[in-house]
């Protein structure tokens, strides 16, 4: 027997009752009443942390029983779990207990680290390769006003790199347009479809066309490569998938996400940045270079600040990791050639001459 | 007479939003509205008034087909906007389709009091307390009336009418909500709250923003002291006794559970609101909740409720 409150949906009022649970029905026992609830005539339960509530009929008005503790709740569990919402998730969890709330957050860490680790970069990756070059270069298009911000581009300078780039075997199929912007910043960048911008501070603290050759291999591998439009379909994919899959909860889900998000991130970019060394040290092997500037290359830069990177191109590694790095694959080089070229050398001392 | 009491607590609302993280993640997204549900289901469980609790009874089903509904009608908005979108950028037609933007824009400012009015429907047509339902009786074109004529009026005064617009929209839905037989009403005025409104921005910037706390509590207890309730000729003045010391330490501890959990802590701060809130909300007057009396249900369904998941706006 369990003691509850009930009213019969007319009015608020609210009668102290008994309630006797039997095997396909409940008979209540008020003062001057009797009734019968067949469990088929019952329409739901609602259970709150300290309280349970019944529920009878179709439609209102609701008769309604409501106890104030959750025994009745857990004997009626066992006399008759199928009149409940006992079937929902939220209960089979409770019944697992503790442990079920443990493996839930666990669960929930693993689904998020293989969408974020596995499905996203594969998606990404998918589009990347598939995107259409027109529209790669379109965008490249758009984004060259970051480097109008930086500097103008010097027109002269521009037509030396560009005639310089004619004879180096890029192994691409990008038209690779080089610009040559006036900055005092130390620094270059790639955008989308083959668009690369060179800094003059850059060019000036070079002492070698292998330098040069390095940087232009490194540009031309986050372009052959498809870099900045993985980076941009990467940010965009986290944005759509916590959206998805957060709904109504995503500040708990995005605050989990938000950190392993901004790490993977960053992971992303020193990735790409070292698939852009491989590649240049690729393309100086391939033009009978010397593999040797690209690590000076990297002195030069690290020595320069790389402070003023823009967004789409994002984090870089240590430099003095990458410069041993590149050593190390270096001396795993087999066999290359290194041929001195006198129309490189020329064009790279027209470059570093002041021109009007 | 404390009116309110709400029951909920940190600890059983977070297993609750892992639950729901969790299946909505392995579901996409898909068990969004049934999460929803269980969360709505919650709090009217754990808010006690007169000792009894309340119950919310809409289904995650429900919400899920009205989300599915209000996607598809947002969804031919939006692909018609981008349509004329692209075709201004592309040049073709330029004074007919940026017209057409300008009422795609029109359309979507019409959207917003029918998303309210059909999520005040829905929600209240699922509430009940001692068996009584309670419903929203207001009307989308009641709602229009207020909100485009207050924003004429807006216009017309240089914004000055956007006090007594706010007072309008809330006494068109407070004389609206119905308990049974319950009734209520706002009666707060547009000049006190001009007051409060320039009282206080004048004082928190005068204390470099410590005021604004207390300017919080006075907005806050100025809704609430506003509201009525009747009942066969009883009345009932409702009496809000939040303050700014109250203010102070919920919003600063609210500010440091999340940071310092890394937003982990949300249930804990979200209860600790509710707790507040309710706890500042009194009721005078003989009104007895026993006298009560059922009324006729009017449905509703809940493609308003999805309308505002659809355009992110979020009313409770």
């Amino acid at each position: 027997m369990f003691f509850a409150e009930y009213s019969n949906g007319e009015t608020a009022k609210i009668y102290q009752v008994k309630v006797f649970f039997e095997r396909t029905h409940l008979i209540i026992e008020g003062v001057g009443f009797n009734y019968r609830w067949d469990y088929s005539e019952l329409n739901r339960a609602e259970k709150s942390r300290t309280t349970f509530l019944i529920f009878k009929g179709d439609n209102f008005p609701f008769e309604n029983l409501s106890f104030l503790n959750l025994e009745a709740f857990y004997f009626l569990e066992k006399t008759a779990p199928e009149i409940c919402i006992l079937q929902e998730s939220h209960f089979q969890f409770e019944r697992i207990g503790k442990k079920a709330y443990l493996f839930g957050l666990i669960g929930i860490a693993i689904v998020l680290s293989f969408l974020h680790l596995v499905i996203i970069p594969f998606t990404v990756k998918t589009i990347a390769t598939n995107f259409p070059k027109d529209m790669e270069a379109k965008l490249g298009e758009n984004y060259m006003g970051i480097a109008e911000e930086y500097g103008v581009i010097d027109n002269n300078k521009t037509k030396i790199i560009q005639c310089l780039s004619g004879k180096i075997d890029f192994d691409t199929e990008y038209d690779l347009t080089f610009y040559v912007v006036e900055s005092d910043y130390v620094n270059a960048f790639a955008l989308p479809g083959g668009r690369i911008i060179v800094f003059t501070a850059l060019i000036d603290s070079m002492t070698s066309y292998d330098q040069l050759i390095s940087l232009m291999g490194h540009e031309a591998g986050h372009v052959e490569l498809r870099h900045s439009i993985q980076s941009i379909f990467r940010e965009q994919s986290y944005n759509i998938v916590l959206n998805a899959i957060s709904g109504g909860n995503s500040e708990v889900v995005s605050s989990i996400i938000g950190t392993a998000s901004s790490l993977n991130t960053l992971h992303g970019s020193r990735k790409h940045e070292k698939e852009a060394d491989r590649y240049a040290l690729k393309v100086l092997v391939k033009n009978n270079c010397d593999p040797k500037g690209v690590v000076e290359l990297f002195e030069i830069l690290a020595k320069g600040g790389e402070n003023y990177i823009p967004d789409i191109l994002s984090t870089h590694p240590n430099p003095k990791l990458r410069i041993e790095e590149l050593n190390a694959q270096i001396n795993e080089l087999e066999e290359f050639i290194i041929t001195p070229q006198d129309s490189l050398q020329v064009l790279f001392d027209l470059l570093k001459t002041p021109l009007d | 007479m404390n009116l309110l009491t709400y029951k909920g607590d940190g600890g059983s609302l977070f297993k609750l939003y892992i639950v729901n993280i969790l299946l909505s993640v392995i579901t996409l997204g898909i068990y969004y509205p049934w999460a929803k549900a269980k969360l709505l289901a919650y709090h009217y469980s754990e808010t006690e008034m007169h000792g009894s609790r309340f119950a919310f009874l809409g289904t995650g089903k429900e919400m899920f087909i009205g989300f599915l509904k209000a996607i598809l009608i947002f969804g031919v908005w939006y692909f018609l906007f981008v349509y004329f979108l692209f075709q201004v950028q592309s040049g073709n037609n330029v004074g007919f389709h940026t017209l057409m933007i300008f009422v795609m824009y029109i359309v979507f400012l019409m959207i917003i009091p029918l998303a309210i009015v059909g999520s005040l429907k829905y929600r209240f047509s699922r509430t009940t307390w001692r068996g009584i339902h309670m419903k929203y009786t207001g009307t989308v074109k009641s709602m229009y009336k207020v909100i485009l004529l207050g924003f004429l009026y807006t216009v017309l005064t240089l914004g000055i009418y956007s006090i007594w617009l706010m007072i309008d929209i809330r006494k068109e839905i407070t004389k609206n909500i119905k308990l049974g037989t319950l009734e209520f009403s706002f009666e707060g005025r547009g000049s006190k709250l001009l007051g409060i409104f320039l009282f206080g921005y004048l004082l928190s910037i005068i204390t470099l923003g410590i005021y604004s706390f207390q300017w919080m509590a006075n907005m806050h207890n100025f809704y609430i002291n506003g509201m009525r309730a009747r009942i066969e000729g009883e009345r009932g003045d409702f009496k809000g006794t939040t303050t700014g010391l109250g203010f102070f330490k919920l919003l600063i501890g609210n500010f440091f559970i999340v940071l310092l959990t890394l937003g982990l802590g949300t249930p804990y701060a979200l209860v600790r609101s509710l707790k507040y809130y309710t706890s500042s909300l009194e009721l005078s007057g003989n009104i007895n909740f026993d006298e009560i009396k059922q009324v006729e249900i009017n449905e509703a369904d809940a493609t308003g409720e999805g309308f505002l998941d659809a355009i992110d706006l979020d009313i409770v």
